[in-house]
């Protein structure tokens, strides 16, 4: 199973996940006949389901030695695998301790995430255990939140020329980075020393509508591009720092001004910083790409 | 002939006034009445501190106490308060570091209104870039060179609105040695290649500052700091802390002797000849002899929490907020224009000079 969870901007990659899936979610019979064909999807099973399929491991053995693997397209591996995509809380619970460890593993501690976190992986364990077999894909931690938007750039800015307000230079705005996402970077070593394969999943680019907060506040988009970015590149340097993969945007997504391209963000409502669903396609479809170059589905 | 007493100018001294008195018969922790202050400091005054390392402790003291003590380049929102120290927001009232001469505090105030601008302005590193003038303002250098402009010119507007917005500036002296440039005479805090730039001697030069080259630039100063700050008062203090290295030919003890008694005679000059700057004695309360040097570390430099704490206790005999004192002028961090009291922080100190000694 791969488990793609985090923040509300995992509800576009949910979308965008059952728009590049298509169908209904294959049951293991049928992923069994797949599995003959190509021995990947089939050791998933094997490891799912020991009992009914035992003698299919000698098969994938034959077959990983007769034939080798076509390489899946992301709707494939959206197809063939047990993938589960879902928000399990907000933004800003995970910048706060939100995870407890014990001998069974790591557990949400905050009541709505364990809730959500149950529901989506069911029913396999609500808790994340030392050598879980799944794999998990966290989207939060690229994205400066609520905590960090145009209200708290007011007084500081990374901005070169910026009069009024004080400058914030790239190492202690990297620094504020560190500290914020601290929670979330614990979370991941966590898991890393469980020895459980986690990786980590962007939030979109600044939308178009997100940008009419900062507006109101007069921030040029080259300002609130270098907050995002730079945010951006300060987590990604601490996840690389820890070996940590993560999975950025593809290029394709933003638009010429550097913002999330106005077709693909949510126009749900005013100030909406998410994206939509055809984002989700597009970025799922992205990750599954960089999972599978990683060779998340082909480790046993 | 009866015997009659003489009136003479010794005859109804002060107890204070006589050794015997105030220091040679009283235990050195029960000695009082050491400072009378020249003027009251309003609840309400805006209060600014610079200085060498020594004044970390007053700035920290003054504002754990109520004072409204001004930061003018705070830390945003969210920084974490761990990390402040290192990036040097909240130990002075902006973003200054130690300064440690008097030629730096004045060439701070130069550069502050663009009256000069130091001729070497960046030391290129593999890494990023440096301030020569503030090397250890943050744990690594700048990002790039625009980094670096961009946190001075943000420094030095911090650095105008000290100098013209507060009530009460108070500067500890420290050195009067320093290294500067050959090129323009512009002083460096730390000298280049210790902590970052590369010494070169046909550059940079040393210097040991005399008390009448103290004295004009301390005097150039108070001169520009009250042209654009009529009112503002000067509050002077010697640091009691000793060098940790000294490139005069001297010893390191007589260069410290040397050093410590040039700053004293200026702060005792300046505040004998203005009524706007008084001498508040927190290198005698440490480093005089009655002290027995009961408040240094083992070291015999560093000096230790419970004598920054004596320190100010005579301080706070004569300058207390009122009971009734309304809280400090509690501003927005969120408004630049207005200067944020920040939180108590931890007795460490940054003490850049201690650097020098991981090079020796």
């Amino acid at each position: 199973m791969l488990v793609v969870f985090g923040d509300s901007h995992t509800i576009a990659l949910r979308e965008g996940f059952q728009r590049l899936r298509g169908i209904a979610q294959l049951r293991p019979a049928s992923m069994l006949k797949r599995a003959v064909a190509t021995w990947e999807p089939a050791a998933r099973i094997v490891e799912r389901h020991p009992k009914a399929i035992a003698a299919a491991e000698s098969i994938v053995r034959r077959a990983r030695s007769l034939r080798p693997a076509p390489t899946p397209t992301p709707k494939d591996l959206a197809r063939e695998f047990d993938i589960r995509v879902g928000q399990i809380d907000h933004g800003y619970t995970f910048h706060r301790p939100f995870f407890r460890v014990d001998a069974k593993g790591l557990h949400f501690t905050r009541p709505a995430a364990a809730n959500f976190f149950r529901k989506l992986v069911a029913p396999s364990p609500a808790h994340i255990e030392r050598r879980d077999a799944r794999r998990f894909v966290i989207c939060s931690g690229f994205y400066p939140s609520s905590a960090l938007l145009s209200k708290f750039w007011q007084s500081h800015s990374t901005a070169h020329n910026t009069e009024g307000r004080h400058y914030l230079s790239r190492g202690a705005y990297h620094a504020l980075v560190r500290d914020y996402t601290a929670p979330l970077l614990r979370f991941l070593v966590t898991l890393q020393d469980l020895q459980v394969d986690v990786s980590v999943v962007a939030s979109p680019p600044m939308s178009p509508n997100g940008l009419l907060s900062w507006k109101t506040a007069s921030f040029g988009i080259e300002e609130v591009n270098t907050v995002h970015d730079e945010f951006r590149n300060a987590f990604a340097a601490e996840l690389g720092r820890r070996g940590i993969p993560y999975t950025l945007p593809p290029p394709e997504v933003y638009g010429a001004d550097g913002l999330l391209r106005q077709e693909l963000a949510s126009t749900r409502k005013v100030n909406d910083y998410h994206a939509n669903a055809k984002y989700g396609e597009a970025m799922v479809a992205h990750l599954l790409e960089d999972l599978a170059a990683r060779g998340v589905f082909s480790t046993p | 002939m009866s015997e009659t007493k003489k009136s003479h100018p010794y005859s109804a001294l002060e107890d204070r006034a006589l050794w015997r008195k105030a220091v040679g018969t009283v235990n050195p922790l029960m000695v009082t009445d050491l400072y009378r202050r020249k003027f009251e400091i309003r609840p309400e005054d805006r209060i600014v501190t610079a200085g060498s390392c020594f004044a970390q402790h007053l700035a920290r003291k003054l504002r754990e106490s109520g004072f409204n003590f001004c930061d003018y380049e705070p830390a945003p929102d969210l920084f974490p308060a761990s990390e402040a120290k290192a990036y040097n927001y909240g130990v002075y009232s902006a973003r200054y570091c130690n300064i440690y001469t008097i030629r730096q505090l004045w060439q701070t105030f130069e550069r502050a209104f663009a009256h000069r601008e130091p001729a070497e302005g960046v030391w290129e590193a593999e890494d990023g870039c440096y301030d020569p003038f503030r090397p250890v303002v943050e744990p690594g250098p700048f990002a790039s060179r625009e980094d670096l402009e961009a946190s001075r010119r943000s420094h030095l507007a911090a650095c105008r609105r000290v100098f013209t917005e507060c009530d009460l500036f108070v500067f500890t002296l420290g050195l009067t040695e320093a290294w500067e440039s050959k090129l323009d005479g512009s002083v460096y805090p730390l000298c280049p290649g210790t902590v970052a730039g590369e010494f070169d001697p046909s550059r940079h030069g040393f210097r040991n500052f005399t008390f009448g080259e103290c004295y004009a630039d301390m005097t150039s100063f108070i001169d520009a700091l009250r042209e654009v700050n009529p009112t503002v008062k000067i509050l002077l203090t010697v640091s009691p802390v000793p060098l940790t290295a000294t490139k005069a030919p001297e010893h390191i003890m007589v260069a410290t002797s040397y050093s410590k008694s040039v700053l004293r005679a200026v702060a005792g000059q300046l505040a004998s000849e203005n009524a706007f700057i008084d001498y508040f004695p927190s290198f005698e309360i440490i480093a005089a002899t009655p002290m027995r040097a009961m408040f240094y570390e083992r070291n015999m430099r560093s000096v230790s929490p419970a004598g920054v704490d004596f320190v100010m206790s005579h301080f706070f005999e004569k300058h207390r907020p009122r009971a009734d004192a309304p809280a400090p002028r509690q501003t927005p961090a969120d408004a630049p224009s207005k200067p944020r009291p920040v939180d108590p922080d931890e007795a460490d100190v940054v003490c850049e000079e201690m650097l020098l000694d991981q090079g020796l």
